[in-house]
């Protein structure tokens, strides 16, 4: 059994600014090959005038960040908290494949009831809440259509 | 005078049991609209348009306004009980709102104050609307590319206020965020720009679904931490008599108020800004001025800044709407979708041709203000109910909201992935000291600023010195653009040499 | 426990179908709606695209052509791209409760800038065909077309503002005639052309490129003033009737750009719905509202095609267009 509490070190004061980086260089590099930065024809500025002077700023600030961040302790993560994204994505994931309602009533349904170890009323509760949002409330009232995943779509001949 | 003359003709318009009738009716499902997160008055507004068709247009219009008023009431239910702004001017809400209701343990008055302030913004834009009437709209005209491009520059400065602890870090990450907003369709040149030949990227990444990441969600994933050593202590004040304002707490809200409402208005009439923009801007003002506790840890300062602002905003927006025909946001666009639907011409004649019906909206603005109000405040109790909830059942919940939310803003699973990004990346950079509040406000004016700077170099043929000096208007914002970035070089100059010192603060 | 599970598994899968589910083709093959109908506009309020699609729903509407509940929902991102592209791929049921607003300055940037084509459409109709003018405003500096043409002739920089798509084309086709660059007779492009205005109102702009429906009050309340009629003939009604054609100028032609205005579908959209809907658009242009109220107040030309005209023809011009930018159909 993992230990979800167990912090793990990272150096993320320091992996941050490189990802400033990064995306600045990405965004210049694009954006003066493909666009230039100003047109001297119509003395104009191109399409990547503004992301241009924007990345140069980022490139420099993220180098003075990397900077600062040498002496900067390692962070600690715990998996704990990245059960929430997990359990997002693989609600979505189950949502394109088996619809929406079921997805939600089954997310809600292992959540509380088996990860959270709470009582079967409590977790109905929070079915039945989330499920008087999807269905009146957004997709009769409001007119949004949720995604009825694959099989979904087989049944209702989509 | 002769506005107030009208204002009151206005009145005598409205005050009809079937107008009385509609603006009630508009008001609650403007609150509802408006809490939902992801559903914008926009969609409110486009939603109920169809229902309005059988009525006689000033009815119709009465409660399509109300609609979209208490609209902004609504968006700050969610952001202050959940961190989910419900709307995107809501977001600063959510930054004091959230931690005023759980941190401090105030919630009734967290509530309390948003709509306070949202009535007292309203009422000011709407004073603003009556006096200067058609005036107002053209003194929005007077705000081109050029102009703009310099006031935007001006609001930029305030992310300086936004930074927190660390500016390196705080300016790092609104750079990231213009990056990201640049990604979509350049309008000026029809070329697609770092959509990476993704569809999706192409039509750029919308900001309701960004904002639910990186506020709502990120926020989840720290709740983790807590979820189980939770101890319960807001259970006792969750009534109405302990949600009541203190004399204090009025003082405290008023003053930001009033100056929130005056300059959300005129940012309302600016073409193409609206009440983000304005919520963002008073917010960042609210900076420079003296708030009791700091702004972002729950000061009722800050809600009162952004609330009150969003509404003034709504109000001013009114003004080029009737007095020109130009919608100054998505959501006034669809009202004059309505007014042609209703045979009105809405356009330069509509105040002239049509004033029962010009003034008799107005009229019902104020109405709908005051029973929005009532009815907020009514729903108080209830809404406090949602707090009594442990953490560990509202997570799951929330997740789904979340969902819910970046689904509806965009119609399909991209926002819902865009959302959940952010989220993680969020949290990242918020676990690492680095503040998100300048990256949103970066989000939502740089496009503007990009925007206005490129057409504002091309009516100028790439003249630098046109640009900020075209104008007096682009001549004395430049100025102040120029104090307020010398001011703090200065004042360090003047602190190294010994001329100045600083009273220490404690 | 594992048997509720896969009960409420399968009575979830039951509701599902009962709110997702729409109206099916009734037995005898023929359709009608019974559900919201989301029809898209993929630019801004109060431009030209709107208004047609405001009027063509409110005809609809008011002359009982049909009852179904219409919903216009305004997708503009990416250039409108997206919109579009999410119309395109709209399957099942929802495909018979779609329809998007399509023009020849949709059909232009699409083909330029994506891969979608007119064939992941099911075109619905072709309504009518637009024409365009320049507008001076009442502040701006310059009054007439004359002016506008001794100011380019001094070398004086002139700049238009419009909206994107096929007025653009329109401002290449001009400079071209004229002969000067876009650094002298700039154009400034915005999301549509009710943005235009409020720059020229407010004098910031010299010109405004844009079609009748969407000046017509500015017009009227003296704000605005045509001065060019971009068209092969001056424009018939009261309010246009005034501003000159390029080809009265010496030494120009008349420079014309005709813009179609349309109607399409999802490609998945089934023959009796796309059959409903062309004939309800038939029926819409048959109506005194349209004729008079768009038609002849905004002078344009009536052009009626049903859905198979409509396809063939969107065809033949995309695959012109795509010939004369060098891409392949």
């Amino acid at each position: 059994m993992i230990d979800a509490k167990k912090p793990v070190k990272l150096p993320t004061q320091q992996i941050l600014p490189i990802v400033g980086l990064i995306v600045g260089i990405v965004f210049l590099y694009i954006g003066l090959s493909e666009f230039g930065f100003w047109n001297s024809n119509t003395h104009t500025p191109t399409a990547a005038f503004f992301s241009t002077i924007v990345s140069v700023g980022l490139i420099a600030l993220s180098l003075i960040a990397l900077l600062q961040s040498i002496r900067k302790p390692m962070e600690e993560f715990r998996l704990l908290n990245w059960y929430v994204p997990i359990g997002f994505l693989l609600m979505v994931i189950a949502m394109m494949i088996i619809g929406t309602v079921p997805a939600v009533i089954i997310f809600e349904i292992i959540w509380c009831r088996f990860y959270e170890k709470m009582s079967w009323k409590t977790t109905i509760i929070a079915v039945v809440f989330c499920l008087i949002m999807v269905i009146p409330i957004f997709t009769w009232w409001l007119g949004i259509d949720f995604p009825v995943g694959k099989i979904g779509e087989l049944i209702l001949g989509y | 005078m002769e506005n107030f003359m009208w204002l009151l003709h206005g009145f005598g318009v409205v005050f009809s049991l079937q107008n009385l009738g509609a603006c009630l009716l508009g008001s609650i499902l403007g609150l509802i609209v408006g809490a939902m997160p992801g559903i914008g008055s926009l969609a409110g507004v486009a939603l109920l348009l169809p229902l309005t068709y059988k009525f006689d247009p000033t009815t119709a219009i009465i409660m399509l306004g109300a609609l979209y008023y208490s609209n902004m009431y609504g968006g700050a239910f969610s952001a202050i009980l959940l961190n989910i702004p419900g709307d995107s001017p809501a977001v600063l809400t959510a930054v004091d709102g959230y931690p005023m209701a759980t941190v401090k343990k105030r919630p009734g008055q967290a509530l309390m104050t948003a709509n306070a302030s949202s009535c007292i913004g309203g009422i000011v834009g709407m004073l603003i609307l009556v006096i200067l009437g058609p005036a107002l709209a053209e003194f929005g005209l007077k705000f081109g590319p050029a102009e703009m491009t310099v006031l935007l520059l001006v609001a930029m400065t305030s992310i300086g206020w936004l930074v927190g602890g660390n500016p390196v870090q705080g300016v790092l990450l609104s750079f990231i965020g213009i990056l990201v907003a640049s990604i979509g369709m350049d309008v000026q040149t029809g070329v697609p720009r770092f959509d990476f030949g993704n569809i999706y990227l192409l039509g750029g990444v919308e900001f309701i679904p960004f904002v639910i990441g990186t506020v709502g969600f990120a926020q989840l994933m720290q709740l983790m931490d807590e979820k189980d050593n939770e101890v319960h202590s807001v259970t006792d004040k969750l009534t109405i008599r302990g949600s009541m304002l203190t004399a204090h707490d009025w003082k405290r809200l008023t003053p930001p108020s009033l100056r929130a409402g005056f300059v959300g208005t005129f940012v309302g009439v600016l073409p193409g800004a609206g009440a983000t923009a304005a919520s963002f801007l008073c917010y960042a003002m609210q900076k420079g001025f003296k708030s009791e506790e700091p702004l972002g840890t729950g000061a009722i300062e800050g809600i009162a800044a952004s609330e009150s602002a969003n509404n003034a905003a709504a109000a001013g927006s009114f003004a080029p709407l009737l007095a020109l025909g130009i919608p100054g946001s998505g959501t006034g666009a669809v009202l004059l979708g309505g007014l042609m639907m209703w045979g009105l011409n809405p356009g330069p004649l509509l105040f002239t041709n049509d004033p029962d019906f010009a003034w008799g909206l107005i009229a019902s603005l104020f109405i709908s203000n005051i029973v929005a109000l009532a009815i907020s405040l009514g729903i108080i109790p209830v809404l406090l109910k949602i707090l009594k909830v442990p953490v560990r059942i509202m997570i799951p919940v929330i997740m789904i909201v979340c969902f819910l939310g970046a689904y509806a803003a965009t119609y399909s699973m991209f926002g819902v992935f865009i959302m959940l990004i952010s989220g993680v990346v969020g949290y990242l950079f918020e676990k690492n000291d680095y503040s998100t509040a300048p990256m949103l406000l970066a989000f939502v004016l740089a496009p503007l600023l990009e925007d206005n700077m490129r057409k504002a170099f091309i009516a100028t043929g790439g003249d630098i010195s046109e640009v900020f000096f075209s104008s007096a208007i682009a001549t004395v914002l430049t100025i102040i653009l120029i104090v307020l970035c010398a001011f703090p070089i200065v004042r360090t100059i003047l602190i190294k040499t010994g001329v100045y010192t600083p009273k220490k603060k404690d | 426990m594992k048997r509720s599970f896969v009960l409420a598994v399968a009575m979830l899968m039951a509701a599902a179908m009962v709110f997702a589910g729409g109206s099916k083709e009734s037995g005898d093959g023929t359709f009608t709606p019974t559900r919201d109908v989301t029809w898209t506009v993929t630019s801004n309020p109060g431009g030209g695209s709107d208004i047609f699609t405001q009027e063509a729903k409110d005809a609809m509407l008011t002359n009982g052509i049909s009852d179904a509940n219409i919903v216009i929902d305004y997708v503009t991102d990416g250039g409108g791209e997206v919109g579009r592209l999410n119309v395109s791929r709209m399957t099942g049921a929802r495909a018979d409760y779609n329809l998007i607003t399509f023009n020849s300055g949709d059909l232009m940037p699409m083909c330029l800038n994506t891969d979608n084509r007119v064939e992941n459409f099911t075109p619905i109709a072709i309504m009518a065909v637009d024409k365009q003018l320049l507008f001076a405003g009442d502040v701006t500096k310059y009054q007439s077309w004359q002016e506008v043409l001794d100011a380019l002739a001094a070398g004086q920089r002139v700049v238009i503002a419009g909206s994107k798509g096929d007025d653009i084309e329109t401002y290449n086709a001009l400079i071209a005639e004229l002969g000067v660059d876009e650094s002298q007779l700039a154009y400034i492009t915005n999301d549509s052309t009710s943005t235009a205005i409020t720059a020229l109102l407010g004098g910031h702009v010299d010109l405004v490129l844009g079609k009748p429906a969407a000046a017509e009050q500015y017009v009227l309340a003296g704000r605005m003033k045509p001065i060019l009629a971009l068209s092969n003939e001056r424009f018939p009604t009261e309010l246009f009737k005034d501003a000159p054609t390029l080809g009265e100028f010496e030494g120009y032609e008349n420079v014309e750009v005709p813009v179609w205005r349309g109607v399409a579908a999802p490609k998945a959209m089934s023959d009796a719905a796309a059959d409903y809907w062309t004939e309800c658009l038939r029926q819409v242009s048959e109506t005194t509202d349209w004729q008079e109220g768009y038609i002849q107040r905004n002078a344009l030309i009536s052009q009626f095609m049903d859905r198979h005209e409509a396809a063939e023809y969107m065809a033949q011009y995309q695959a012109d267009y795509l010939a004369k930018i060098g891409k392949d159909a």
